[in-house]
Formats: C-alpha cells, sequence, structure tokens
C-alpha cells in the first residue's frame, strides 16, 4: 500500500521528536553526590571514597514504626551483599532524640554506619527529606539514582543488587 | 521497505525514551531508569504525599476570653499521634497556660510501638489561659506530628507559631 508524502512527513516528525527527546533524557544526570558523614561513635564517611560501590541511605526516625519493621531486613540484605559491594548508612533524623538513637543502634547492634542528622543539613541536602522512611541508592558512579518513599521492598532490591552488584563498574 | 524503515526508526526513538531498556540491567541514570528503580523498591505505588502544611491544617479562636479552641485538621488518610500534640507559650509572662484539653482519640495498634491514640479526624483542643489584666498579645507555639495511612510514612513534627490578640 502507498504510502502519502503527510504519512512520512508525520512519522519522520515523531521519531525526530522521539529522538531528541531520548537524548535531552539521557542528559539530564543528578548531580554525582559528594556528602561527608559523622557517624555517632565519630566516624568520617565521604561519599566520594565508596565510588565502586552501591550506596543505600535510609532516612529513618526511632519515632518511626515502620522504619523500626524494615530495620531488621536492611540489616539481612546489607549482611548479604555488603562483601559483594554494598555500603548502607542509617540516618536519623534531626527531630529524634540522639540518645534514643545510640540507644537503638547499640541494642540492635546494627552492623552498618549510624548518622545522627544533627541541624537537618543531609535532610535537607537530599531534596528535603520531609518523612521518613526514605531511601536512596547511589549507585558504582557516585550517582543518586533512586528515591524510595515508604517501606522498601526488599525483595525487588535483592534483584536489583544482583544484577548491579554483579555488573563492571 | 519504507514501512521496514519506519520500524527501526521507531524502535530506535523507543530506545532513547527508555522504553526498551532491561528493568535492572543496567546502570544508566537516565530520569527513566530512576523512575523504574524508584518502583522497583516500593512496595506500594507511591501516591503524592501531601505537602506538611496541607496534611495536618490548624486554626486558632478564642472561646471567651480565656480560652483557646486549638483546632487541627488531619487532612483524609492522614493521621496525628496524640502524645506529640504540645502547645507552649512563646516568652510567657503576662499569658502563659493552664490546661490543655485533649479529647481521647482513636487506639491504633502499631506493629513496633503496640497501641498508640491518634486522631483521622478533625480534633479541637481546649486551652485555657492565665492572663493578667495588662496582657494585650501573646504567641501560642503548637509542635504536632502525624502519618499517612496508606503507605506508612510519618512527617516530622510540626512547628507552627501563632500571633493572637487577647479578647
Amino acid at each position: 500500500m502507498p504510502i502519502s508524502k503527510a504519512t512520512r512527513l508525520v512519522v519522520m516528525l515523531v521519531v525526530l521528536v522521539s529522538v531528541a527527546a531520548g537524548a535531552y533524557a539521557l542528559r539530564q544526570k543528578p548531580a554525582a553526590s559528594t556528602h561527608t558523614f559523622t557517624t555517632i561513635s565519630g566516624q568520617q564517611i565521604a561519599l566520594n571514597d565508596l565510588r565502586g560501590k552501591i550506596v543505600l541511605i535510609n532516612f529513618w526516625a526511632t519515632s518511626c514504626g515502620i522504619c523500626m519493621a524494615e530495620m531488621p531486613d536492611l540489616i539481612a540484605t546489607y549482611r548479604q551483599y555488603q562483601p559483594r559491594g554494598l555500603e548502607v548508612i542509617a540516618v536519623a533524623m534531626p527531630y529524634d532524640d540522639p540518645e534514643q538513637v545510640r540507644l537503638y543502634a547499640t541494642r540492635q547492634t546494627l552492623p552498618f554506619p549510624v548518622v545522627f542528622d544533627k541541624g537537618g543539613d543531609l535532610a535537607r541536602d537530599f531534596g528535603q527529606v520531609k518523612v521518613t522512611p526514605v531511601t536512596f541508592i547511589i549507585d558504582k558512579s557516585g550517582q543518586r539514582i533512586s528515591q524510595t518513599i515508604g517501606i522498601i521492598n526488599f525483595a525487588k532490591l535483592r534483584t536489583y543488587l544482583d544484577t548491579a552488584l554483579a555488573a563492571a563498574r | 521497505m519504507l514501512k521496514k524503515r519506519c520500524l527501526s526508526s521507531f524502535a530506535l526513538a523507543a530506545f532513547c525514551c527508555g522504553m526498551l531498556q532491561p528493568a535492572v540491567a543496567q546502570q544508566s541514570t537516565a530520569p527513566g531508569l530512576k523512575n523504574r528503580i524508584s518502583e522497583l523498591f516500593s512496595s506500594k505505588k507511591e501516591d503524592e504525599l501531601l505537602e506538611p502544611d496541607d496534611a495536618f491544617r490548624l486554626k486558632v479562636a478564642f472561646k471567651g476570653t480565656n480560652t483557646l479552641v486549638a483546632e487541627l485538621i488531619p487532612a483524609n488518610g492522614y493521621y496525628l499521634y496524640k502524645d506529640k500534640i504540645r502547645f507552649t507559650i512563646k516568652n510567657p509572662g503576662a499569658v502563659t497556660i493552664g490546661t490543655v484539653s485533649l479529647p481521647a482519640g482513636v487506639i491504633k495498634n502499631d506493629q513496633f510501638f503496640g497501641k498508640m491514640e491518634t486522631y483521622l479526624r478533625p480534633v479541637k483542643v481546649e486551652i485555657t489561659l492565665n492572663r493578667s489584666p495588662k496582657a494585650k498579645d501573646f504567641t501560642l507555639m503548637a509542635v504536632y506530628q502525624g502519618c499517612n495511612i496508606k503507605m506508612g510514612v510519618c512527617y516530622s513534627p510540626i512547628e507552627k507559631s501563632v500571633d493572637l490578640v487577647l479578647p
């Protein structure tokens, strides 16, 4: 069936617009994360030093029920994937009681670094974190690639980690 | 021939738009993949969460000369924790708070904290004031905190100050 000139023109226009949109989208990379975290034990962790690893940053609070509920899965995921290149940083919200944070971290023997976001700089810098839990994933190149609001689906996270940690940097 | 060319052009365009990317195999930082990964880690569909001031509203009015009624209004699908509600007077002097009466709330069985008293509907809090005869105005400070039911997320405590002129 012959294709009219008009149809050809429309198809070409659609293709051009789609290619331009795709190219634009691919160029819009989120800024690389360059934060430095100070843990409740005084350790300094610079995100730049974690390049080549996948970093999970979890904003939480001791007053947040579902944050507490997901903590055992977060611990298990960390234990399973840390040897393969996963790092987890748990950031307690600025309104939390630092003593409660310390107490919880000790009682639960949290295996990953715990940070108290005194002053709220981290919550602000990560796009105004206003609720908990919120979890960010930073890829091997240091790009913040994901923000999950609410409880994490750990089955899906493990599927992602299996693939992403196996991939070359 | 043209059809074939159109199809391959469409495939290229679709790829550029992220439609043909494998869900988790690539570490591209394109927004399309970002969204897909974000969906991958969510247990529930991420609804738009309201801004804190829209999720929980505060109205204050006088009831007589010595009583304030502060109405806390959670939006539909949100609730407030009774034990996270606080009222104080900024720089108390000529005006101080006498009593704060919070009505009974609805008991929520939290899987981690156990029984918590909550408000799913607007709640009126009666605040009695002690005032000196010379008192004219004051600032009421309110702190409250609540959560979204569907997603289970909790907001940071909200702090509000309300300037009031005594009747």
